[in-house]
């Protein structure tokens, strides 16, 4: 592949302009951490679309700007842990070749918040964060097979794009 | 071409964690009992577990007392020879910040938790 780095440019914009939506959209559960996540569809499409090493420093960089962009420091503490332990998921659970993308991203989604939790429960220093757990684990099921199923309906199109320049068959 | 059952496999392997953690707090809040705490004056004159069956007489000046009854993970004043004996007439605490108050033996009974955070509030 010629290009990476401007393709590895143009998800993390595609990324941050995701972050950017979540924040305008009025999606209150009530509950901290729930989130819709639609970042993490930049994640997925640079896994499957780049590779592992490139979807690792994407989900890192984008906690961060992320983060610096419309959030808190906390946030990003939370987040860049989340997002480190959900990609490093994925990409395991990629690498077995067992799993379509809709239930990779699944796990991903929930690992995502469940490291955000655990990050959040040592700074806390707390077992109350673990009332959360199961809430958090369905709503990050949920979102991440979602946002899978996206995923795999696109990822065909990207990678005639990629390769070919052009996405008709 | 993959086959779906794999992925089915994992995603209701997760369900079935979210739904173990789930039932776990049922277990976990009998092991994090709370504490009742005596204070008179504003001095601590003792701690006890609400787990623990115990009867505990307060002295106050000498002959004057209060009688603490502790069991069934609450604690209430069965007997007092202060002059309203409103401490008596208190239903039984055993939650976080509940408190039994009597003021003309200045003493307090409060429940505590023994895990609390150092943390007065934390943001998102």
């Amino acid at each position: 592949m010629k290009s990476k780095t401007a393709y590895l440019g143009l998800l993390l914009a595609f990324a941050l302009i995701l972050s950017y939506l979540e924040t305008l959209i009025p999606f209150q559960t009530g509950i901290p951490g729930i989130k819709l996540g639609l970042a993490n569809l930049a994640v997925v499409l640079c896994l499957y679309l780049l590779g592992w090493r490139e979807a690792l420093l994407l989900s890192v960089v984008k906690a961060l700007l992320s983060g610096f962009m419309f959030g808190s420091l906390s946030m990003i503490i939370y987040s860049a842990a989340g997002a480190f332990l959900s990609v490093l998921v994925m990409i395991l659970l990629k690498k077995t070749g067992w799993f379509h993308v809709p239930a990779v991203s699944g796990a991903g989604g929930v690992f995502h918040n469940l490291g955000q939790l655990l990050i959040a429960g040592i700074v806390i220093e707390t077992y109350g964060v673990v009332y959360y757990m199961p809430i958090l684990i369905v709503a990050g099921l949920v979102t991440g097979i979602v946002i899978g199923i996206v995923s795999s309906l696109v990822l065909p199109y990207l990678q005639r794009i990629i390769t070919k320049g052009s996405y008709e068959p | 071409m993959k086959k779906i059952w794999k992925d089915i496999l994992l995603l209701s392997g997760i369900l079935l964690a979210a739904f173990a953690l789930w039932l776990f707090p049922a277990f976990l809040n009998k092991e994090i009992p709370g504490m009742v705490r005596v204070l008179q004056d504003g001095r601590t004159l003792g701690i006890y577990s609400l787990t623990e069956e115990r009867t505990v007489s307060i002295p106050y000046e000498g002959e004057h007392y209060n009688l603490l009854l502790i069991s069934n993970g609450a604690a209430m004043v069965t007997d007092a020879d202060c002059p309203d004996g409103l401490c008596v007439h208190q239903r039984a605490v055993s939650r976080r910040g509940e408190s039994i108050i009597c003021l003309p033996h200045r003493l307090v009974i409060q429940i505590e938790s023994k895990e609390e955070s150092d943390l007065d509030a934390v943001t998102y």
